[in-house]
């Protein structure tokens, strides 16, 4: 499987040279990430669990552990994945809240009815087992009803709307032509699930300048979804 | 905008958000620019209006337990058990909650208690309405039918509800006049809507509450006919087994008491009834205190001196620790008849080692919580060691030895005979070369003894918690002495497969599969290895193809648990091409078709896990049918029963990832059935205890999934009992170790679901500084346990913000 053999080394061996100034890396590098992320993602969805591996977790980190041989890895590198992984991430959630809010407006079907998907002969499982084995899983986003997410009520309240995730993503796109560095620290924190720690050593920053900054953009990121209301 | 301009927007944020006097700060910065500070002025209401806004990460959104998912999060005092509390409304009226009793003379002090201990009123008290008065008035839907006591600043009278036909019969607490003033009514008022939160069995619930006509407040509760548990215990003449009982139920009550924020502050034996039925019932929150919301009361005495705590007497800040304190006072006198400091007797042993650690004066000195309390005496009862007393070598031997006597003796026989013999051997060898006849006789009985006691004693102990450090030495010495007998005799076959499995069960304990284990896959995967090798140069018999099945299977899972996906799979699959055929064949054993259900279960799981989900679930479905049809031709090949437990475990995991929920909880509970029975049979079992606890975590995860949080906590708290005890009893097993960490992070998740954040934070801190030390190595097999360290420090990161907005 195309998949499982590139799990431990092809991560480590492509982010060093991306690291290493080679920027034709990071194209493979980033489809490599993105497909294993969305794996990850689904997994972590799914909260396999047996007495000996149980992953939940922020992923971007789960990620690391992995994919990447940390002997072989300096903290640049580190940086550099973490950063990278993000950026992956939000592609990710962004396609799927994107794919939820099409399947919405499409059928007008509940994609969330958990009922639906058990009762049903429509197990997101279909995806999984041809989606992510092999080459075919890169598709744009197509994770569909019951993959990612799946378990999220996305109902009122607290947290985000598949909306205000695409929502986010535009308003980040235009933070981007003034401040990319507030980008890359959303998108570690809020994509990636980083800490305000890990966010600051990632970067090589120190951690009252990752607040600050975070503090700031989701300011700006709070009044540009209200202009949009 | 331009970046520049950006960039001075930034530096005028930052320092609005810190200057003291903000619009101050911005008329002088944005003197000439009205412009920036409107851009400012407008950023920073989106900032305070911003609340959680993307504090939660977006990905938690896949996170099954939905732990912030809002509409799960029940408000803790918003009286959602019909029965507590009558009126919800009136749980917002300050009027309507009673005061919390701080009076000033302890001994004054009658809870609804005294009724059953028949304190009469104090002295000093002067009521304005003679008690007398109160008899025959209604109150709400109750008739006062009598007086039950008195304290400094309320009355307790019976009354019986008197709208309907049962007339229950209820304790009804009033507020004396002139003691309305506004801080006991803000008081009666969080301490009513704490009440109204607890709900269990073994705390007496507030059942109503009201103001009477002349505006006094009054407290409804359960009328408790029981006795103090001092005097139950005593009347009855109970077993130390049985005061045990009753107080860890007590202690079950006053651990809910924390999780929701309080302390109790006024534990004594005249506030804990016991039923004619045997129930324990925690009554009088009187003094109850908010944990870290009250100030300090200096001199305001509102607690009986005989069970406070050094730090209660001093007047300073009351806390968990304080009613770990009273708890000692109350487990002394169930043990002894008599308050400590008496001339009772000492406790003897570990129990008098578990109450004097509840007594210490320093609170930090005590336990930390009333949980590890309840554990030690857990572990008491069932004979592991208790994790007050220093763990020296002398002490958790003979805790070993109390256990597992007979095993013990063998183990202690054994590893005397080895040294003697390897002694033997080789000063025989080298010394006395024509005695080489008898040295050669001598070798092989060594040989014998050695394999004889690797191969059956280990079996005997591989399981039992605890043994982790005793079957490591017992296999590391036990392969050096067949290493060297292997030097000595190379070409020897049979001597060649001795050496193989020694090096298979090093591995065992160095990181094996589903087992006790020292957490060094590396080392594991570096001994199977070996183990594989030699068996590859042997004559491939049935027999060495079985042990080279074993070494492809168990390799495979070592590799899994490493996250090397395509190794495990490699390896399963030679695992399968054996198994297939050993099973095809005519002579094919149980044994044989078990290996084969067992690669079809590991292999399935490794492709699952892959990615290729519905066929992993195939190849697991083909090993369940296995085992359930060997099962069913025996019921009792406990062996299959085994095997059939872990592959519904694994099948229930991975439908439960498929969101197949329904499916996903028989199977659990399948493996929680089986599981059960087989703990139940071997009940030092440590692994089949596991198995258990995470058939339970599975079933939860459901029940949560399903909104039934609090099933899912009950389910999830069992789980995490369990595999603490496991892990306090056998500290140098990871597996173990890790284990509680996670069971610890379910119930946390559960609690923060719950919106019972202060638990979920003491969970998630317990949880971290378990599985922290698992994280400090590179060893690939704990990716999960870096995981989850990552995991719980993000939770807590969330739990702390939230309960910072909350405040």
């Amino acid at each position: 499987m195309s998949n499982a053999d590139s799990q431990n080394q092809p991560v480590t061996r492509l982010l060093v040279q991306w690291s290493g100034g080679n920027e034709a890396a990071l194209g493979e590098l980033t489809s490599l990430l993105y497909r294993e992320l969305r794996s990850l993602a689904q997994r972590h969805l799914r909260r396999e669990r047996s007495n000996h591996t149980i992953q939940r977790t922020a992923l971007v980190h789960e990620a690391f552990v992995r994919l990447v041989n940390q002997q072989s890895v300096d903290w640049r590198s580190r940086g550099h994945f973490f950063a990278l992984a993000s950026t992956v991430m939000r592609r990710i959630l962004v396609d799927h809240a994107r794919a939820r809010l099409s399947s919405k407006r499409g059928g007008g079907v509940s994609v969330e009815s958990l009922e639906e998907l058990e009762e049903g002969g429509t197990e997101p499982a279909d995806e999984s087992s041809g989606g992510f084995g092999g080459v075919g899983g890169m598709g744009g986003g197509g994770v569909g009803g019951g993959g990612l997410g799946g378990g999220s009520s996305g109902g009122a309240g607290g947290s985000d709307s598949d909306e205000d995730i695409t929502a986010i993503d535009s308003a980040l796109t235009r933070l981007a032509t003034i401040d990319d560095r507030q980008v890359q620290i959303v998108q570690m924190r809020y994509f990636g699930g980083m800490t305000i720690e890990e966010t600051a050593q990632a970067l090589d920053i120190s951690e009252a300048t990752v607040k600050r900054e975070w503090t700031l953009a989701r300011a700006w990121l709070k009044r540009e979804l209200s202009k949009g209301r | 905008m331009s970046v520049d301009r950006w960039l001075r927007v930034k530096e005028v944020f930052a320092s609005a958000l810190e200057a003291g006097n903000r619009s101050a700060y911005l008329a002088e910065a944005c003197r000439d620019d009205p412009e920036l500070r409107s851009e400012v002025e407008s950023l920073l209401e989106a900032h305070e209006d911003s609340g959680d806004f993307i504090e939660l990460p977006a990905a938690a959104r896949l996170d099954p337990g939905a732990w912030l998912e809002p509409g799960a999060r029940l408000e803790p005092g918003a009286c959602l058990e019909s029965g507590a509390c009558l009126e919800p409304g009136t749980c917002l009226d300050p009027r309507a909650c009673l005061e919390p009793r701080a009076c000033l003379e302890p001994a004054a002090r009658v809870g609804p208690l005294a009724l059953a201990s028949g304190s009469s009123a104090a002295p000093g008290s002067t009521p304005a309405l003679p008690p007398s008065s109160w008899i025959g008035r209604r109150l709400g839907a109750y008739r006062i039918v009598g007086e039950l006591g008195s304290g400094g600043m309320s009355e307790v009278f019976r009354a019986i509800r008197a709208d309907d036909e049962y007339h229950k019969e209820v304790a009804v607490k009033i507020l004396r006049p002139g003691h309305d003033t506004q801080f006991l009514l803000e008081r009666f008022k969080a301490e009513k809507r704490l009440l109204a939160s607890l709900d269990h069995p073994n705390i007496a619930r507030i059942l109503d509450g009201g103001s009477t006509d002349e505006g006094l407040p009054y407290l409804v509760m359960d009328f408790i006919k029981g006795q103090p548990i001092d005097q139950y215990c005593r009347e009855r003449n109970l077993s130390t087994r049985q005061r045990l009982a009753l107080f860890q139920t007590l202690c079950s009550a006053v651990q809910h008491v924390h999780q929701h924020l309080m302390v109790h502050a006024d534990l004594k034996c005249n506030n804990i009834l016991v039923t004619n039925e045997g129930s324990v019932r925690l009554l009088d929150f009187g003094v109850s205190e908010l944990i870290q919301a009250i100030p300090v009361r200096h001199g305001l005495m509102a607690f009986t001196p005989e069970y406070a705590s050094p730090e209660q007497l001093r007047g300073d800040v009351v806390s968990t620790a304080s009613d770990v304190y009273s708890l000692g006072v109350v487990l002394h006198q169930l043990l002894t008849g008599d308050l400590p400091g008496s001339h009772a007797p000492p406790i003897a042993d570990d129990l008098g080692a578990i109450v004097r650690n509840a007594l210490q004066k320093e609170p930090a000195r005590r336990y930390s919580s009333v949980e590890l309390f309840n554990l030690d005496i857990e572990h008491y009862l069932h004979g592991f060691p208790v994790s007050c007393r220093p763990a020296t070598l002398p002490y958790t031997v003979m805790k070993f030895w109390g256990r597992h006597k007979a095993g013990i003796s063998i183990l202690g026989a054994f590893v005397l005979c080895l040294i003697g013999a390897v002694f033997a051997a080789s000063w025989e060898a080298h010394v006395a070369r024509q005695q080489r006849a008898r040295a050669e006789r001598h070798f092989a009985d060594v040989r014998k003894l050695a394999s004889t006691f690797m191969f059956d004693l280990h079996e005997s102990i591989q399981n039992l918690p605890g043994s982790t450090e005793a079957r490591h030495l017992l296999v590391l010495n036990s392969l050096k002495y067949l290493d060297g007998l292997a030097a000595e005799s190379a070409g020897d076959p049979l001597l060649q497969r001795e050496l193989a499995t020694a090096y298979e069960k090093v591995a065992d304990v160095q990181g094996g599969y589903r087992q006790a284990n020292l957490g060094d896959s590396a080392g594991a995967i570096q001994s199977y290895r070996k183990a594989l090798a030699i068996r590859l140069a042997l004559p491939p018999d049935a027999e060495v193809r079985r042990e080279l099945l074993r070494s492809y299977g168990k390799l495979g899972e070592v590799l899994a648990g490493s996250g090397d996906s395509a190794g495990a799979i490699s390896n399963s699959r030679l695992a399968l091409a054996i198994a297939e055929k050993l099973a095809a064949q005519p002579g094919a054993t149980t044994q044989d078709r078990r290996y084969l259900g067992s690669v079809y279960v590991s292999l399935g799981w490794q492709i699952a896990r892959s990615g290729e989900t519905e066929r992993g679930l195939l190849l697991m479905n083909q090993g369940t049918a296995i085992f359930e049809s060997l099962v069913d031709a025996d019921p009792s090949d406990t062996r299959s029963r085994h095997h059939a437990a872990v592959a519904y475990g694994r099948l229930g995991e991975t439908l439960i990832g498929l969101q197949r929920y329904d499916a996903a909880f028989k199977l659990h509970s399948k493996q929680q059935q089986f599981a059960h029975t087989l703990a139940v049979a071997d009940p030092a079992n440590g692994e089949l205890r596991t198995l258990e606890a995470y058939a339970l975590l599975g079933m939860a995860t459901v029940l949560a999934k399903r909104g039934a949080l609090q099933d899912a906590l009950l389910k999830q708290t069992e789980a995490s009992n369990t595999l603490r005890v496991l892990f306090d009893a056998d500290a140098k097993d990871t597996e173990a170790r890790y284990n509680a960490a996670f069971a610890l992070s379910e119930v946390s998740t559960t609690l923060a679901s719950l919106g019972e954040l202060r638990a979920a934070e003491l969970k998630l801190r317990d949880a971290l500084a378990i599985v922290e030390p698992l994280t400090g190595t590179d060893d690939p097999a704990m990716g999960h346990a870096r995981a989850l360290l990552a995991a719980d420090n993000e939770r807590l990161q969330r739990l702390t913000n939230r309960r910072a907005a909350s405040r």
